[in-house]
């Protein structure tokens, strides 16, 4: 069985070797169109810098992949080595710090929203439901109990009503 | 012209319930239902055509006396606040009837309490009488009921019960608002271009706003006040679910900003601070709660919750962009809501779970949900605020609105819009994207049929999200019109963003 290398889908690939070509191409394009900046225009210690940085980048990469330093390559130091290969534990710090406050302060929203808000809201349907079966106990059929409760109701409503006109007097009765 | 939006549904409803099986059998009530609301959006779509954008006021009046002595008149118009609220309900009505099942139970009643519905919420929304209003707002309470707590889930009688006292106890407060309104400011009549508050002093008049607020607040809903909608939604099924969160919480905003901002302009300034914290705080706690849930459909319900804040928001600031951007919102977060919930409800059906601990995968070519799954990712993409899409404009014309009267506020609330691209990236994350449970992945098939409505919401959302002007050129200058009203004495505005606006 022939072992064939993984290939990546034609919607990426494809796309790729077309801007690989174009990319290759572009200081051609730009001469043509006259659009590259004459000689005189470039600082020659910016592009030193850069043609020595590109050879520096080069030479380790050609040292480090075609020598025969031992792979996996090993810092001196392990804390630095694992800083890096963990990229500087960011994940980590985001997952301690953001990642756990977000859940923490939503689980608490839903707890509130599921136990507080609408616990109250539970609460005086229960206390409606309740409230009926205990009071179904008190039908008597007589009448007179329940002319009663409509005189004391009127009469309870009535004081409670007009409050503002004898309140002076009952306080000054009273105490 | 506007009693068509009405009186259709209804008599479709009186037809759908009244007629026997002989005429209409059980399996086609679906399609004579689909048919008569397809008559009504495109009648609406007639009506949308020929309503003229320049023109503030009320169009296409009608008026017809009913009861003079109650001060109760038929009065029907339509401008720029309503308008876009009509279309959203005659497009819901047909998305909500064509995303029910075929096989539904009890299909006469079904339907017709649906088209029952679609003309109630017409009709509050043309309602030109605040009577006439608190008519047509009361006649939703018992058919919405009915649908949640027939054709709902399990804990549907617990839902639906909580919605209807919810909702009764928010009429009631609507209605003694509207009395006082009326009786106080010494109008004869109840129509609306008839009440003047301002010869009210302060003090009565916040009180009467205070009312207005909280009555259509629970409507909205406005946190503490919510506590019905997560299980009013989740206990209904996707229809319902698509009406319930695209038509009926419009209405609280929509009832808030006719009566409230447009009755009540004086006074708003008063508690226009106290409503924009209170917008930024429901945006938050919809989307901290929302990162939270384990249940799909209660995740989406939370969202809910959260876009509302942002309308509360913008209809604090009282700026031009920001009431434009306010009545954007309700559109498209109509729009955004109904998609999402008709797709839950198909992972709902296809798969039988709605856990987000045990769905996985359904993103799989070969044997999961690709297109659903894609359009899910669509439609959280929209809810999130990703620019290409209407969720986007709307939320941007909000905070670039409110921003000059209200800044932290608004940044809280973009704050908010971040959490929400949160939960919805843990929603698709574990329901979209990794492995398929290779035992129970034998799903039915997924038919056109449910793919369509998804499909025409999904191309509403990327047609205005690329072209906003055709959401906001209706309501212009209505808006426009309602924020001039404010007198600028009590508004606080950074001067410099101020003048920033004037210069675009």
């Amino acid at each position: 069985m022939s072992e064939r290398s993984p290939e990546a889908i034609w919607l990426m690939v494809l796309p790729m070797m077309v801007l690989f070509g174009l990319v290759l191409h572009l200081p051609l394009i730009l001469q043509s169109l006259s659009l590259l900046p004459s000689w005189t225009a470039l600082q020659k210690d910016v592009a030193l810098l850069l043609i020595w940085s590109s050879i520096f980048g080069v030479s380790i990469s050609a040292v480090i992949y075609l020598g025969n330093i031992p792979k996996p390559i090993a810092l001196p130091w392990k804390g630095l080595q694992n800083l890096l290969a963990y990229d500087f534990y960011t994940p980590k710090l985001y997952k301690v710090t953001i990642i756990f406050g977000v859940a923490q302060l939503s689980k608490l929203a839903d707890i509130v929203d599921r136990f507080v808000v609408d616990g109250i809201v539970n609460f005086v349907g229960l206390f409606s439901l309740l409230g009926g079966e205990s009071l179904k106990y008190g039908n008597s059929g007589q009448t007179q109990f329940y002319a009663f409760t409509v005189l004391v109701g009127v009469a309870v409503l009535g004081a409670w009503a007009t409050w503002p006109f004898w309140s002076v007097q009952f306080i000054n009765l009273v105490f | 012209m506007l009693s068509v939006l009405i009186w259709l549904p209804i008599i479709g409803a009186a037809i759908i319930s009244i007629l026997p099986d002989t005429i209409i059998p059980k399996n086609r009530v679906r399609l004579v239902s689909l048919t008569v609301a397809f008559l009504v959006l495109l009648w609406n779509v007639f009506i949308l055509l020929k309503f003229d954008i320049t023109n503030p006021g009320m169009q296409f009046s009608e008026y017809l006396p009913w009861n003079e002595t109650l001060g109760l008149a038929y009065q029907l118009g339509v401008d720029g606040l309503s308008i876009l609220m009509l279309i959203l309900n005659s497009l819901l009505t047909w998305i909500a009837i064509y995303s029910s099942s075929e096989n539904t139970e009890r299909p006469k009643l079904f339907y017709s309490l649906i088209l029952l519905v679609s003309g109630g919420v017409g009709g509050a929304f043309l309602a030109q009488n605040l009577l006439l209003f608190f008519l047509f707002y009361e006649l939703e309470l018992i058919p919405f009921y009915l649908l949640i707590s027939i054709w709902g889930g399990n804990k549907r009688a617990y839902a639906g019960m909580k919605f209807l006292i919810y909702t009764a106890v928010s009429g009631a407060l609507i209605l003694a608002t509207f009395l006082g309104i009326v009786w106080l400011s010494g109008s004869h009549s109840f129509a609306l271009d008839a009440v003047n508050t301002q010869n009210l002093s302060t003090t009565m008049q916040v009180v009467l706003l205070a009312g207005i607020i909280l009555g259509f607040g629970i409507k909205i809903p406005l946190i503490p006040f919510h506590t019905w909608l997560p299980d009013a939604y989740v206990e209904a099924s996707a229809p319902i679910a698509i009406l319930l969160g695209g038509i009926l919480a419009k209405l609280g905003t929509y009832g808030l900003l006719r009566f409230g901002f447009g009755l009540f302009p004086q006074a708003w300034n008063v508690v226009a601070p106290t409503l924009a914290i209170w917008g930024a705080i429901s945006a938050i706690y919809g989307a901290v709660v929302a990162i939270s849930q384990k249940d799909i459909k209660r995740m989406v319900a939370y969202s809910s919750i959260g876009h509302m804040g942002y309308i509360l928001l913008a209809a604090a600031s009282g700026t031009k962009l920001a009431l434009v951007g306010a009545v954007a919102q309700m559109f498209s977060h109509g729009l955004i809501l109904a998609i999402l919930f008709h797709l839950v409800g198909i992972i709902e059906t296809k798969v039988g779970t709605r856990e987000l601990d045990k769905l996985n995968g359904l993103m799989s070519p070969i044997r999961g949900l690709p297109i659903v799954s894609a359009l899910l990712v669509l439609g959280g993409m929209a809810s999130a605020g990703i620019p290409g899409l209407t969720g986007f404009i709307a939320e941007f014309i909000v905070f670039q609105g409110s921003f000059s009267s209200f800044p932290i506020p608004t940044l809280l609330c973009v704050a908010s819009s971040g959490l929400t691209a949160v939960y919805f990236v843990i929603l698709l994350n574990r329901t979209c994207f990794g492995k398929l449970n290779n035992d129970l992945a034998y799903y039915p098939k997924v038919v056109w049929a449910e793919k369509i409505p998804a499909l025409v919401l999904a191309g509403l959302i990327i047609f205005l999200g690329v072209q906003p002007t055709w959401l906001v050129r209706w309501n212009e200058t209505t808006t426009s019109a309602m924020v001039g009203a404010i007198p600028t004495a009590g508004k606080i505005i950074i001067s410099q963003v101020e003048t920033n606006q004037h210069q675009q």
